[in-house]
């Protein structure tokens, strides 16, 4: 299915956005609503359950029609400058959800990885299907799941990954690596699980 | 190697990923926006204003009604008058000629009593004398005969016969005719003699007769001398009330003209304006004035002039902004008329005026970086109502068609007293309104 952002054509966008700055209910649901798989793709990332990131994306979307008078795009594509803008603010409630329940959670112990199962293969991986990879992401712990997606997904350095979640620099590499092996791990298991239902 | 393999399908994943939409989340959405972000309830502040402007409209309409002159100069006027008069009754009262205050003799020259309602009135008679009361007759012998009464007989020391009494005309009903029946040979002579009376001598009905319906009808004249300038006055009153009457009148208009409006000293295109009007005049001085005119303002404004209760997107690009909005003005004009003759009237006027934002049209022309441009266009519908928000300044000439139907001239400035549309926009105007202009009530000269 075609992503609804995609319906708004630039005109109607900018359009839109001036009524969401004058607090119009209408064109604060017809963002919401053009906006919202792209949003939610963000926001599940960060959370393990739907509630969660129902809770991010709509904490999110109050920052943005708060803070949309503020907005002036970037560059002359007003669609991917929003698209951009909204991603942003997303990600940072994200971290801002994380901060709030999971920061005791940063760091872990060497010792308490899950369980010990061989390393994955290429070919493995590549037989997953991107929803089984990014519910692999969803079955992380908090702070492996918050570091692989601000490094490897939006590109954050460690050392902002540091300042954002207000850790060091070491634990931020270090949850990284014990993230990437954990994702593996689980998407290890979600293809022998696969593999023996289609051998049933 | 592997680890990059492994975070490029990451990332592939993460681009590919869209979630379903739960329509549920919407919901979750509006409660938190109703609580954070509360609408305004545009009805309520409509309604909040519109009480205003009546309660406005009521006391500007009490208070003139109030300090209108009233009755009580005429009526006053009528008490003067009325006090006027009765010092004039009074004195017609005081100046007339009693019946013996003149001290005049019976048989002699007599000013001559005029009715003061020049009636003439004379209803005296005189009864014979019956010398066998003598006893009754005193020292003078006087015997007042009364017309309508029985001879009643009065003593006095007065040789005249005339009673000092007799001067009070409200009492002159008592006041008979008075025969003197003295007769010197009576008392000198003995009593064995007898002298022929002599023939009681007519009173000079002029001098002595007080007729009683004449009496009754100088009271009734006074009353009358008393009321006639309260008549006067109150029909002069009448006459003026009528005549200020007919100075009132009230007119219907129909205008058109060119307009053309403008933010600072940009001005945009001249466009028409059209409207009808309605007017009352009092004492052909002072008109009240209001209507609804139609016209579309165009105009440019500038980012910095351009000023919403919102920062617009973009805004930093922003070069400028052109608007064409059809807008419904209602003025509230008070203008004083000159009065130079019949057939034409210059006059000046001021009022407020209000605008209603039928159609804003708005592009916004901006221009990034790179030299790219853009246009956008936004529209707007009965959003924006300004009440008040426009002091209008006009002079002109009238000119009397006919007894019904006059044509004016009025050139016109609109200044802004705040900022109108959804630019927030301090919008001027200036213009000429034709108008004619028809009598509907009032004195049709």
């Amino acid at each position: 299915m075609k992503p609804l952002e995609h319906l708004l054509s630039a005109d109607e966008l900018t359009y839109h956005l001036g009524e969401c700055a004058l607090n119009k209910r209408e064109s604060q649901k017809i963002i919401y609503n053009s906006f919202y798989g792209y949003a939610m793709a963000v926001c599940d990332r960060y959370t393990s359950n739907e509630e969660d990131a129902i809770e991010i994306l709509n904490d999110g979307f109050l920052k943005i029609f708060r803070e949309i008078h503020h907005y002036s795009p970037a560059y002359a594509d007003v669609v991917s400058s929003f698209k951009g803008w909204l991603r942003k603010i997303m990600v940072y409630t994200a971290i801002d959800h994380f901060r709030k329940y999971h920061k005791h959670k940063m760091v872990m112990d060497l010792d308490q990885v899950v369980m010990q199962v061989p390393s994955v293969g290429e070919t493995a991986v590549d037989k997953l299907s991107y929803e089984e990879i990014i519910r692999g992401i969803q079955e992380l712990s908090p702070a492996y799941r918050a570091v692989l997606n601000l490094f490897i997904i939006e590109g954050l350095s460690h050392d902002e990954i540091a300042d954002k979640l207000g850790i060091s620099t070491g634990t931020s590499k270090s949850n990284l690596s014990k993230a990437r092996r954990q994702l593996q791990k689980i998407l290890f298991k979600q293809n022998q699980t696969e593999a023996a239902k289609n051998a049933v | 190697m592997q680890s990059e393999e492994f975070d490029k399908r990451i990332i592939d994943a993460a681009e590919h990923h869209y979630p379903a939409y739960n329509e549920k989340a919407w919901s979750k959405m509006e409660r938190l926006l109703d609580k954070h972000m509360p609408q305004e309830d545009k009805n309520r502040r409509r309604g909040i204003l519109f009480l205003l402007l009546f309660l406005l409209l009521s006391g500007g309409v009490t208070w003139y009604f109030l300090t209108q002159p009233g009755n009580d100069t005429d009526s006053r006027s009528i008490v003067n008058k009325g006090s006027s008069s009765d010092s004039e009754v009074s004195a017609r009262v005081s100046d007339k000629p009693s019946a013996g205050s003149t001290g005049t003799p019976l048989n002699g020259q007599a000013n001559s009593q005029e009715n003061p309602t020049g009636s003439g009135e004379s209803t005296t008679s005189v009864s014979p004398v019956n010398l066998n009361n003598r006893d009754d007759l005193g020292s003078t012998g006087i015997l007042e005969l009364n017309s309508k009464n029985p001879a009643s007989r009065k003593k006095s020391n007065d040789p005249t016969g005339i009673n000092s009494e007799s001067t009070n005309p409200k009492t002159s009903i008592q006041q008979d005719p008075i025969v003197s029946a003295v007769t010197p040979g009576i008392s000198d002579q003995p009593d064995n003699q007898i002298v022929a009376p002599t023939e009681p001598k007519k009173p000079d009905e002029k001098l002595l007769t007080i007729p009683v319906e004449e009496k009754v009808t100088e009271t009734n004249d006074v009353k009358k001398a008393e009321e006639q300038p309260l008549q006067t006055a109150k029909k002069t009153y009448e006459a003026e009330k009528d005549r200020a009457k007919k100075q009132n009148s009230l007119s219907f208009s129909l205008s058109a003209g060119p307009d053309v409006s403008g933010v600072g000293y940009n001005f945009g295109k001249v466009q028409p304006v059209y409207g009808f009007g309605l007017g009352y005049t009092f004492r052909d001085r002072f008109t009240v004035r209001t209507g609804l005119y139609i016209a579309n303002k165009i105009y440019t404004a500038s980012p910095k002039e351009y000023k919403p209760d919102y920062p617009i997107p973009n805004f930093n690009y922003l070069q400028k902004i052109d608007a064409d909005c059809r807008v419904y003005e209602i003025p509230l004009i008070v203008s004083y008329n000159f009065g130079a003759g019949k057939k034409h009237n210059w006059f000046a006027a001021a009022g407020l005026s209000s605008y209603l934002m039928k159609k804003e049209t708005y592009d916004y022309y901006y221009k990034y970086p790179g030299g790219t441009t853009y246009i956008h266009t936004r529209q707007i519908n009965n959003e924006n109502n300004h009440f008040f928000s426009g002091a209008s300044l006009s002079g002109g000439y009238t000119r009397q068609l006919n007894k019904t139907f006059s044509l004016s001239a009025e050139p016109y400035v609109k200044l802004p007293l705040s900022g109108v549309g959804a630019g927030d926009i301090r919008l001027q105007s200036a213009g000429l309104l034709i108008s004619v202009n028809a009598k509907l009530t009032g004195n049709k000269k």
